[in-house]
């Protein structure tokens, strides 16, 4: 496709397109099959497009939930609805927490309920990385990386960034999602082995690596450990994304 | 210079409480200069300013944005107002041959399998657009969804000028028509 029709079809969906413009490019559509295709073709994505929102191309969790936009004025008596609504559910949480026959926590459970997804933030893996000439991405980590992104596939993702790892040892950022993804699948023994070797080194997924390396910990049974660690990522002043979660855990070790 | 770096790095610490600052006195101000300089409704501007909000979130993950030239209230307006140009332009535009708006279609209407096929063929690659990751969302939602011109797109997300938009978003196609093939 030339460079004409592709300046007529961007003008079209920008609304730029002049009169003698749109004339042309009906006269293209009209005469030109490829770009009539490639014409129909992008209309369909634009249908789909419209389904997204950058909100969801924000990947630091917390920074996401603190972009909701204030609500806007609730009526009265829902109002009061809700207020009744959250004082039962006070009360029964009360009765809940106090009821003499409250089981403590498993160490698996601790770790389960606070593990949260670290998403896929490698440079790399989108267009806005390395030039791809220069620093091309295998595709055995690609996929291994696309198995990652679906939080449905852990044990899948697990195994193929074993191999991943095994084939790019030098590279603690692999290892980091490796043993995230194994902490998601409750291999917690193997993601101690696979996290370990990243806090020792100054990458930037050295803290994060402390918080998912604790709930490994906990998740194992290695309460000491689990609590060590999870105290170094609060430690850390780079320690902010996952801080409720860490201190939730930590809380609930002693 | 000193207080311009210091907001951005008060949003890294406490996100919360910039955010909540930024809805609380920049978004009625956004609102405001909207209605009395342009003909939008006070809904579309509040939408219009929560898509500038997060662009300039997208901006600050990906390092784009590092420096303020004036503070994060005055870098949100420079967002708004080009979303605000695209936003006003979406009525002036010139149908084309297959940009109707069709009926929808029942389930006795001729021709309803192939009509099946096609959204089935929709979803798929609605699936391949939505497991792109940064920029090429960001660009196809600005192109697409918002209605924006390269320059614009290249303002708001802090490129260096339309053609680099361009090349992006040709790269990002390419790997969408390459996953449906």
């Amino acid at each position: 496709m030339n460079t004409r029709t592709d300046q007529l079809i961007e003008s079209y969906f920008s609304n730029t397109l002049t009169n003698a413009e749109a004339g042309a490019l009906q006269e293209l559509l009209a005469n030109d099959p490829e770009a009539a295709r490639e014409f129909e073709w992008r209309q369909r994505l634009a249908g789909q497009v419209k389904k997204m929102s950058l909100s969801d191309g924000i990947q630091n969790p917390d920074w996401k939930n603190n972009l909701q936009a204030p609500f806007r004025p609730v009526i009265y008596w829902k109002r009061a609805l809700s207020v009744a609504a959250a004082i039962t559910l006070f009360a029964a949480a009360c009765w809940f927490l106090t009821r003499p026959d409250k089981p403590a926590p498993s160490l698996q459970a601790i770790a389960d309920s606070n593990f949260q997804y670290y998403p896929n933030k490698l440079p790399s893996m989108s267009l806005g990385g390395p030039d791809d000439r220069n620093d091309p991405v295998p595709q055995s980590v690609l996929d291994a990386f696309q198995l990652y992104n679906d939080t449905t596939r852990f044990r899948e993702a697990a195994q193929a960034l074993s191999a991943v790892v095994a084939d790019f040892p030098e590279k603690p950022e692999y290892r980091f999602y490796q043993g995230v993804a194994l902490l998601g699948d409750h291999q917690y023994a193997a993601a101690v082995v696979a996290l370990q070797p990243v806090t020792a080194t100054d990458h930037i997924y050295q803290v994060p690596a402390y918080y998912y390396l604790g709930l490994a910990y906990a998740g194992a049974g290695d309460r000491v450990q689990a609590q060590k660690t999870l105290q170094a990522y609060l430690n850390s002043k780079d320690g902010i994304t996952f801080r409720k979660q860490a201190q939730n855990a930590l809380d609930a070790l002693r | 210079m000193t207080e311009k770096r210091d907001e951005l790095a008060e949003f890294r610490r406490d996100p919360n409480g910039v955010v909540s600052g930024i809805y609380t006195t920049c978004r009625p101000k956004f609102i405001r200069w909207g209605r009395e300089h342009h003909s939008a409704g006070a809904h579309d501007l509040a939408d219009i300013f929560q898509n500038a909000l997060m662009i300039m979130v997208l901006n600050i993950e990906s390092g784009r944005l590092v420096g303020l030239v004036g503070t994060l209230c005055t870098y949100l307006f420079g967002i708004g107002k080009k979303l605000i140009q695209a936003f006003l332009r979406k009525n002036k535009r010139i149908s084309m041959p297959g940009s109707e708006n069709l009926p929808p279609i029942q389930e006795t209407d001729p021709g309803v399998e192939s009509q099946i096929i096609e959204n089935q063929d929709n979803d798929n690659l609605w699936a391949k657009v939505n497991a792109l990751g940064e920029p090429c969302r960001s660009i196809l939602i600005l192109t697409y969804k918002e209605e924006m011109t390269s320059q614009e797109i290249a303002d708001v997300l802090g490129y260096a000028s339309p053609e680099v938009v361009r090349q992006i978003r040709k790269r990002c196609l390419d790997r969408i028509r390459k996953n449906e093939s």
